[in-house]
């Protein structure tokens, strides 16, 4: 914005600075101009340098404080934004907490249901048993199928029997199969004597000789040795 | 320092009495403002002096252990846990990883006296609350309530929300982070992944046993730590003080070899046969056949690890890796792989097998009473005749058959990533006596674990060529890099050419023809063709220290399918009722392999092979 300060000759108040002046006295010819008119001249000139001058500290005062100003407004409305933000954030964060959280317990459930463990105790009280010795049919090249195995109906499964059976009752309920039998079939020797002797295994098809009852009595008493532990749990729990 | 002008001694000027009283008292020194103003210089002086010389000695002298002091007060150092890895099955499922959790504690004196009259109402709700939660038993907790004491724990473990809504309803509950160990598969693969508990010493989970224990250092990570000044007594950092910082550093993830499906059921069918056969322990393995990669390993107990506590300690350990037995029969593939690599044998050979034979000053026995018989080498491995494999070891020589046992790998640790792995014994060759190549070839005498022993039957599965198992396939650090463990250093054991013959012998084992039956057919597979050996080993009677004729350790080793295998399975039954074969669960594991990796199934019935020549 420029304010019109023109022409006003011969005021007498105004005193241009030197420095003005200067800036103001162009080079002239005087013998071109009378001297009355030289000095009005003079006057205007001063007159305009001067208004030029104010109009340039007022923009320069009018600009700092459009600056102060917008810097002050800035300044609220960050405080007031960081200070929302960080409410924002707070709740951001919780959620987050609160999310987090969850996917874990959701993780939890799923890996337990998703174990090979959940998943046969489902299936089982779905009424599935599992498969033990499935027939299978074979396509030959020329379309004649082939039954391999032997088809049977699914049994339930028992659960596993406890342990420490009647040691009295050898042998019939652990050979589930007939093939078992050529082993119980042959003739077992005793190996012998009472020695030190690292006698020959009993052999594979064996130890059916140590069914006698005697034996079986050594065993249970075996059966109570401790068998050492390779690792235990420290205590430390508190 | 403002300067007083001295006072004029203008009389009447001041206190002085009034002119015309009663003559004036004589000034003391005190009174003269010079001398004043004097004194007051100079304990002004002194105590400039003495504010100097302090300031001198706190700003230079102290100046260190104030600033420490000060430091110490505002400052604290506060621990960020890392989070301890997961450990997974080869396909990815989780068996361990870690959760957060909060343990409860209070302060019943506290509430007895801010509650008064109504602390025993308040505290007998609280443990009701509690118990909720936890499932934990509220009598037990009112009794814990009712002490007189500064500090309960109510619950261990609980999942952070209950434990926020507990905390909002008894403001006298207060939390501390924990880390809680999930192992949704419960037992599955307990035996090998171990367990890891909360240590209040150290503020984090401890691996205790088993894989968590010997990877502690992979799993746990590194803990972080803040240096910054905190609000008296809160935990909330003021900001900008922090001084210093270093994050925490995740533990790495683990993933196993094993295969949780395959696991699950070689542990159940372990457990129910061991139970039925009355044998006091026993383990499987199930062995990878090309890259020795252990695919599932059981004891036929195992254990809860998320409820450590409570367990059997006679059930934590990993017998597969830990303890050694007497393999018996199955040991005598070593004899016949020296014998096929050494030249001396083909498996047609007919031995005149007598029904005893004499190795130095003892005499072996075949396990069943015969005369001379004349069995082929094939019949003496599937009917397992002692006489018949000595013979057989006798032509190899002593030397040929220690190198065999050395490269099977017996008596060395596999390597496996086990901790207590046990490397078995075999006598040093320099100690052999006349009769311990009386014992050695038939698999007493030494001793391996049930890995080593499956680690013997992969080398011939896999064409002669032994690969140590590995149980760990990769760690993946904080990084997210999966870092593969390195493959173990293949060792050749025989040519794949005698690797396929000696395969072949094996099928016989599962034979079950009139006169020709090998002693293991309850093995064989319908529609596959199975390779393997029975095993029968005595064990020593601690009472009179020799061996025991009613104890015995009853193995199998095998694979599946014979000609082009692709698993290994290795069992050990440690003292069985008496006539039990491990035929039938290598039948029952084996069956199961069949179905679930859809094997092809061999059409044509396996080619009989002549055991005995009339």
């Amino acid at each position: 914005m420029s304010t019109p300060v023109i022409d006003r000759p011969g005021t007498p108040g105004t005193r241009p600075r030197p420095q003005a002046r200067r800036a103001a006295a162009p080079p002239r010819i005087p013998a071109q101009r009378g001297p009355g008119e030289n000095r009005r001249a003079q006057e205007q000139r001063r007159t305009r340098a001067v208004a030029r001058e104010n109009t340039g500290r007022a923009k320069f005062v009018l600009v700092v404080m459009v600056l102060l100003a917008v810097g002050l407004i800035a300044t609220l409305w960050l405080s007031t934004a960081a200070a929302a933000d960080s409410y924002r954030l707070q709740e951001a964060r919780q959620q987050t907490a609160a999310l987090t959280e969850r996917s874990e317990a959701l993780r939890k459930e799923v890996t337990v249901l998703q174990s090979p463990g959940s998943l046969a105790e489902r299936a089982a009280a779905q009424g599935m048993v599992p498969v033990s010795d499935p027939a299978r049919l074979v396509v030959g090249p020329d379309g004649q199928v082939e039954v391999v195995g032997e088809p049977r109906a699914a049994a339930p499964v028992a659960p596993p029997a406890p342990p420490a059976p009647d040691p009295a009752a050898p042998g019939d309920p652990a050979a589930p199969a007939d093939p078992a039998a050529p082993e119980a079939a042959q003739p077992q020797a005793v190996p012998g004597g009472g020695t030190s002797d690292p006698e020959a295994e009993g052999g594979d098809a064996a130890a059916a000789a140590g069914a006698e009852a005697g034996a079986d009595i050594d065993r249970q008493e075996g059966a109570d040795r401790e068998v050492p532990a390779d690792a235990r749990a420290a205590g430390g729990q508190d | 320092m403002t300067y007083a002008p001295p006072r004029g001694r203008r009389p009447g000027y001041g206190g002085g009495p009034p002119r015309g009283g009663p003559p004036r008292r004589r000034r003391s020194a005190a009174d003269d403002p010079r001398f004043r103003l004097r004194l007051a210089w100079v304990l002004l002086a002194a105590l400039l002096l003495v504010s100097g010389a302090k300031l001198v000695v706190v700003q230079t002298v102290q100046a260190g252990s104030l600033t420490a002091d000060a430091e110490k007060q505002r400052a604290s150092r506060i621990v960020i846990p890392a989070e301890r890895g997961s450990i997974t099955d080869r396909d990815g499922n989780v068996l361990a990883f870690s959760t957060e959790s909060k343990a409860l504690v209070t302060n019943p004196r506290l509430i007895n006296r801010t509650r008064g009259a109504e602390a025993v109402d308040y505290k007998n709700a609280m443990a009701d609350a509690v118990a909720g939660v936890t499932g934990g038993d509220p009598e037990e907790l009112r009794r814990a309530l009712a002490r007189d004491r500064g500090y309960i724990v109510l619950a261990t473990a609980v999942d952070p929300a209950p434990a926020r809504e507990l905390r909002e309803r008894f403001p006298e509950i207060a939390e501390e982070s924990r880390e809680a160990r999930q192992y949704p598969g419960g037992n599955l693969a307990s035996n090998i992944i171990g367990a890891a508990t909360w240590s209040a010493d150290a503020q984090k989970l401890v691996g205790r046993i088993g894989l968590e224990s010997a990877d502690d250092d992979l799993l746990a990570g590194r803990d972080g730590f803040q240096i910054a000044d905190t609000a008296e007594g809160s935990r909330t950092v003021i900001p900008g003080s922090v001084r210093s910082e270093q994050p925490a550093v995740s533990g790495s993830d683990v993933q196993l070899t094993i295969d949780s499906d395959l696991q699950f059921q070689v542990q159940r069918m372990l457990a129910g046969y061991a139970a039925e056969s009355g044998a006091r322990s026993g383990s499987a393995v199930v062995l990878d056949r090309e890259t020795g990669e252990v695919l599932a390993l059981a004891d036929n107990t195992s254990f809860d690890p998320g409820n450590l506590l409570e367990a059997d300690p006679a059930t934590l350990g990993n017998k597969g890796v830990t303890t050694p037995f007497e393999p018996g029969s199955v040991n005598k593939v070593v004899a016949m792989a020296a014998a096929l690599e050494a030249g001396v044998v083909q498996p047609e050979d007919v031995l005149e097998v007598p029904g005893q034979i004499q190795v130095a000053d003892r005499t072996i026995r075949d396990a069943w009473a015969h005369g001379v018989e004349r069995y082929t080498l094939t019949g003496v491995l599937a009917k397992s005749s002692n006489v018949g494999t000595l013979m057989t070891a006798q032509k190899v020589g002593e030397d040929a058959f220690s190198d065999m046992l050395t490269r099977m790998g017996v008596g060395q640790r596999t390597g496996v990533g086990l901790p207590g792995e046990s490397a078995g014994s075999v006598p040093p060759r320099a100690t052999w006596s006349g009769s311990t190549f009386g014992n050695l070839p038939i698999g007493q005498g030494l001793s391996m674990t049930v890995l080593q022993m499956a680690g013997m039957y992969q080398a011939i599965a896999n064409d002669g060529l032994r690969v140590p198992p590995r149980v760990v396939a990769a760690t993946e650090g904080p990084d997210g890099v999966r870092v593969p463990t390195e493959a173990p250093e293949p060792v050749r054991v025989m040519s794949p050419e005698n690797a396929q013959t000696l395969r072949t012998m094996l099928t016989a084992v599962t034979q079950n023809e009139r006169g020709q039956a090998g002693t293991g057919p309850a093995a064989a597979v319908a529609g596959y063709e199975v390779a393997g050996k029975t095993g029968t080993a005595q064990q020593v009677d601690p009472e009179t220290g020799a061996y025991s004729r009613s104890q015995y350790w009853i193995t199998f080793a095998g694979m599946l399918p014979a000609q082009d295998p692709r698993f290994v399975v290795g069992i050990m039954l440690d003292a069985p009722r008496g006539g039990t074969s491990a035929a039938p669960l290598f039948h029952d594991i084996a069956s199961y392999l069949a179905q679930r990796d859809r094997i092809p199934v061999q059409s044509e019935p396996p080619r009989v092979q002549t055991l005995q020549l009339p």
